[in-house]
């Protein structure tokens, strides 16, 4: 048994800030440049913030894509920016479930046609990809990109 | 405790020894934590207290009464001894909570009145029991053995023995529950971890209170923190159901698919108080959906290219061929279908394997014959009929597919081999297939779908030969074994066994 009294290990998680926004390409830039400047003021490098901000430009555009498929108006965007790693959590509500997997092997096999970019992107931008399905009401991926290289994590 | 609170209604009433006694109990009872210990402390006092040879407690174990304690160290005081309700005179105390009496020698119950059984049958010269009851439950019975010194017990030392009884009861009762409490807490905490699931406590802010082996196994597979279980548990709990499901898949670096189910406890107010959450890691039983995904990914991709193709074709030669392929690919697409769903059916039947070979051969004989392939098949027509039960539309495929295996890599002058070897209730089928470079054309792992497959994702191979891979299916659906062997360069066997009942 872990000790339970050991809160450092498992933590509870919520986000600096959360913000909703349309479900409009307009809006991917706003969000994109408020962590930029986020970024900036702790000194992330130029190449870390460019992957953070592909990362969330490609997941945003994707929340949009899904969530818009569904008439749902707003996409979610939670963030936490620190001194050791930029957290992003990007959720749509459209709820549809998808494999990433199979995705992600459709942009590496060019002849099996479009999609599977973004998702291949993200693993290749960010540290580390988490997808929450929850059937028929939302879909979160949740990115992060530590500001040093990462911890070892066994499986990687 | 006055001398008046102990007197009781018969007018019985307590000597300053026993008063002494019940005190000096009470004391150490009250700062025993162990069950056993009160029960030897029960019965020493009620030795004492009764001036008895010994005594002994018992407790009503659903329809029995077990004796725990005694002051003898016989297999009473280790709890081997079990009575039914009802037998015995502890044994009817337990059952209707009226105390019980041997008087010298004699017993009268209590509740017929009648003098029974005879002096000599008894035990016990002198005998009395009484129940312990909390509230009006009885829970079992305090009994004390040969009165020192007298013949019987009298009113006093009964009364004294009910108040015993009655004051320790309670005591007895919760710490019997304690102990089953620690035993079945000791129990679901042995199978909160052994449980293969993770399971987890947490409260409405996320913060853990209890979480087992498996989540350790889960998410910090080296103990190192990461953020995966943090965002997982605010992902559940952000949800704000009472209940429900949810799927992740930790794409990087974990690599692992997790399925979980959570419920909301609510606190005494109503509220939500805590989420527990049953985790699975369904990564395995992915990876099977996962392969036929992406068979049907691969053979719809191969299926779209091979239409557009046909479509352009001028030549109608070449677009016959084209739409032949086509029509393989819609089969393999209709076996995939068939394999997923489950195994595969049979509708077996009386059938001739050298009727269904002779058939399939005819239909092949003109494009072999303008291929210049040369078919030799002695070695299997001369067996005569080889019959048994097949799924006969099946086997039909087998040959076909074999036929067509040939028909696409041998060349002119080259051989196409068949034997039989029948023993018995078995037939063994040696198909081999002699030409330049087949070893290449025709490979040992081409029954092993997931290796095509693989090959194709890592670009190692272009093409998807799946005919041979269903046709293991078909054979082993026969509880058959089919095997590929590579002879030579030039030479490889295909040998099929399947049993003929």
């Amino acid at each position: 048994m872990i000790p339970l009294n050991d809160s450092t290990r498992i933590r509870r998680y919520a986000f600096d800030e959360v913000v909703r926004v349309p479900c409009a390409l307009s809006e991917v830039g706003k969000v994109r440049d408020r962590i930029g400047s986020k970024l900036e003021a702790l000194g992330y490098t130029p190449r870390v913030k460019m992957n953070i901000a592909l990362g969330l430009e490609e997941a945003m555009m994707n929340a949009i894509d899904h969530g818009s498929l569904r008439g749902q108006p707003v996409i979610e965007v939670g963030s936490t920016v620190n001194n050791q790693c930029c957290i992003l959590q990007v959720t749509d509500f459209g709820g549809i479930t998808f494999n990433p997997e199979y995705f992600e092997k459709l942009a590496e096999v060019k002849e099996w046609g479009k999609g599977g970019r973004g998702i291949f992107l993200l693993k290749r931008l960010m540290d580390e990809v988490y997808y929450f399905f929850h059937p028929e009401k939302s879909t979160s991926v949740v990115m992060i990109k530590y500001k040093e290289a990462p911890p070892a994590v066994p499986g990687a | 405790m006055t001398q008046d609170a102990v007197d009781r209604k018969n007018g019985a009433a307590l000597t300053p020894a026993q008063v002494d006694i019940l005190i000096y109990t009470w004391r150490q009872i009250c700062v025993e934590e162990h069950l056993e210990g009160v029960f030897a402390l029960l019965v020493d006092s009620a030795r004492r207290l009764t001036d008895a040879e010994h005594a002994s407690i018992a407790l009503i174990e659903g329809s029995k009464l077990r004796f725990v304690g005694s002051t003898r160290e016989d297999q009473a005081a280790r709890g081997n001894v079990v009575v039914p309700l009802g037998a015995g005179i502890p044994g009817k105390v337990a059952q209707d909570g009226i105390g019980r009496r041997i008087e010298c020698g004699d017993y009268v119950s209590p509740v017929t009145r009648i003098n029974a059984p005879p002096t000599h049958a008894l035990e016990h010269r002198s005998l009395a029991c009484v129940p312990l009851k909390v509230r009006d439950e009885i829970i079992g019975t305090l009994q004390v053995y040969n009165r020192v010194g007298a013949p019987k017990f009298d009113e006093n030392d009964l009364e004294a023995l009910q108040v015993l009884a009655d004051h320790s009861s309670v005591t007895v009762e919760r710490l019997r529950l304690q102990k089953n409490l620690l035993i079945e807490s000791s129990r679901v905490r042995g199978i909160f971890q052994a449980l293969t699931d993770g399971i987890m406590v947490v409260d409405m802010s996320g913060n853990p209170v209890l979480y087992n082996q498996a989540v350790e196994g889960l998410f910090f597979p080296d103990g190192k923190q990461n953020f995966a279980l943090a965002t997982y548990v605010s992902n559940v709990i952000r949800s704000g159901e009472t209940s429900g499901s949810s799927e992740v898949v930790l794409l990087k670096p974990h690599e692992m698919i997790l399925s979980n189910r959570f419920v909301t406890i609510p606190g005494t107010a109503g509220n939500p108080a805590e989420v527990i959450v049953s985790i699975r890691n369904i990564s395995d039983q992915r990876a099977i959906d996962r392969r036929f995904s992406q068979f049907y990914a691969l053979m719809l991709h191969k299926h779209a290219k091979l239409i557009r193709r046909a479509w352009k074709q001028k030549d109608p030669v070449q677009k016959r061929k084209l739409l032949r392929r086509q029509k393989e690919s819609m089969r393999h697409l209709i076996s995939l279908t068939e394999l997923k769903s489950g195994p595969l059916r049979l509708e077996r039947g009386n059938c001739s394997l050298t009727d269904l070979y002779s058939k399939v051969k005819a239909n092949f004989e003109g494009g072999f014959q303008r291929l210049g392939i040369r078919v030799e098949d002695s070695g299997l027509l001369s067996h005569g009929q080889i019959a048994g039960r097949f799924d006969s539309s099946r086997m039909t495929l087998m040959f076909k597919t074999l036929f067509m295996q040939a028909k696409r890599t041998l060349k002119n002058g080259e051989k196409f081999i068949w034997n039989a070897v029948p023993s018995a209730g078995r037939i063994e089928l040696f198909v081999g297939l002699h030409g330049a470079g087949i070893s290449e054309h025709v490979r040992e792992d081409a029954l092993d779908w997931n290796a095509q497959v693989d090959r194709i994702i890592s670009g190692e191979s272009t093409s998807l030969d799946l005919d041979l891979a269903f046709l293991g299916h078909m054979v082993h659906a026969h509880k058959g074994t089919i095997t590929i062997c590579r002879d030579s360069d030039d030479e490889t066997s295909i040998k099929v066994a399947l049993p003929l009942g």
